[in-house]
């Protein structure tokens, strides 16, 4: 169409010209690359979590649901850890199963709320042979408010990574628990489901563990 | 898994390709230049995670990556809505203020033209900024879920709209 806007063209062309101010283009970049690492942040005082217990454990059943393109998506756990969303883990290790949390189940304390259960959550990934975190705090604010139940030991300041994985319905009663799962020279927080008999159970969908 | 994450080397393409494109597009939507860097980064992060669904048989990378970068602007705006109401339920309302070095660099004449396209209807504003953003009407049709030809004519009514706008 036509000459007649060309000027018109022209100018809007120079209105919506901007050009991203140096390095933007390599920062962006960098957080694209799997395997680089946010250090937790603000993780000071009352951080994190954990209630002792028996080791790891626990079966899991997953599917990883990363956000659409862009997309609002469905409800997701909060994630107030200081961490990078890496591009995917891809079939995690299964915890062990047939665990049972014995006592101190940050269910069963009184002064814990159990946020509600939700559609998906992330999975956690650190780096090194132990888990990086274990506190006396019965929440773990680093995992997205959820506690965490598994291995004490509480090194906390050490670089997570985080996916988001869909999460299978919760069973009855249940609430959303992290397991630490070691995996050779690094390791996972996985969601479960601690049922009210303290049992825990897989909250990720099988297809998503390796066999 | 819900999708594959293809290797960055793949989407390296796409990311130098467009880079510019998308953070201007961005940009030209928001008075902030820390919200646009926000959004671009959202826009490729999102973009490298869902590269893996990517069907190129479906639309261009480039009207892929625009439909990404209009998603993240509506969130974007969504959650900018959130926080006025809040403000303003806190009784801390608080005006959204032009970064002024921002302001400066750039001429009231074009500050002008970019407030007329914001006062276009939808579509038709939407049209103008695909196009600036060099964006074949083919492409613009494709996001706007029309023809090509209906994005031609959204786009030059949308020119016809300026012009008058312009002369007033």
């Amino acid at each position: 169409m036509s000459d007649d806007f060309e000027d018109l063209e022209r100018k809007l062309r120079e209105a919506h010209s901007f050009t991203p101010r140096a390095g933007l283009r390599e920062e962006v970049r960098a957080r694209l690359r799997p395997g680089r690492a946010v250090p937790w942040a603000g993780l000071s005082a009352a951080a994190a979590v954990l209630l002792a217990v028996v080791g790891v454990g626990v079966l899991l059943h997953s599917a990883p649901l990363r956000q659409g393109a862009g997309g609002t998506g469905a409800a997701s756990a909060p994630n107030r850890a200081a961490t990078e969303e890496v591009p995917g883990f891809g079939r995690l290790p299964a915890p062990a199963s047939g665990l049972k949390v014995e006592s101190g189940a940050p269910a069963s304390q009184g002064a814990y709320a159990a946020p509600p259960v939700p559609l998906s959550a992330p999975v956690y990934r650190w780096t090194g042979t132990s888990p990086p975190a274990s506190c006396p705090e019965p929440v773990n604010p680093t995992l997205g408010g959820y506690p965490v139940v598994g291995p004490t030991g509480c090194r906390l300041g050490r670089p997570l990574q985080a996916v988001v994985y869909r999460l299978r319905p919760a069973p009855a009663g249940a609430s959303l628990v992290y397991v630490a799962v070691p995996d050779g020279a690094t390791g996972y927080f996985e969601p479960a489901y601690l049922l009210p008999d303290g049992t825990l159970e897989p909250a990720l969908t099988p297809d998503e563990l390796r066999p | 898994m819900i999708h594959a994450v293809a290797p960055l080397q793949e989407f390296e393409g796409v990311y130098a390709e467009l880079f510019n494109r998308i953070y201007a597009y961005v940009r030209a939507q928001l008075r902030s230049e820390a919200d646009a860097e926000d959004v671009t980064a959202t826009v490729f992060m999102n973009a490298y995670r869902a590269w893996g669904r990517y069907e190129p048989q479906a639309e261009t990378p480039a009207a892929w990556l625009f439909r990404i970068a209009r998603n993240a602007l509506l969130d974007h705006h969504r959650g900018a809505g959130r926080r006025e109401r809040l403000l303003r339920v806190a009784g801390r309302e608080r005006p959204e203020f032009e970064d002024p070095a921002a302001t400066a660099e750039r001429s009231l004449e074009h500050e002008r033209l970019l407030a007329l396209v914001a006062s276009l209807p939808d579509r038709q504003r939407e049209a103008v900024r695909l196009r600036m953003a060099e964006l074949s009407f083919a492409e613009v049709g494709s996001l706007l879920d029309c023809s090509e030809d209906a994005a031609k004519m959204l786009y030059h009514r949308a020119l016809r709209a300026l012009r008058e706008m312009l002369s007033e």
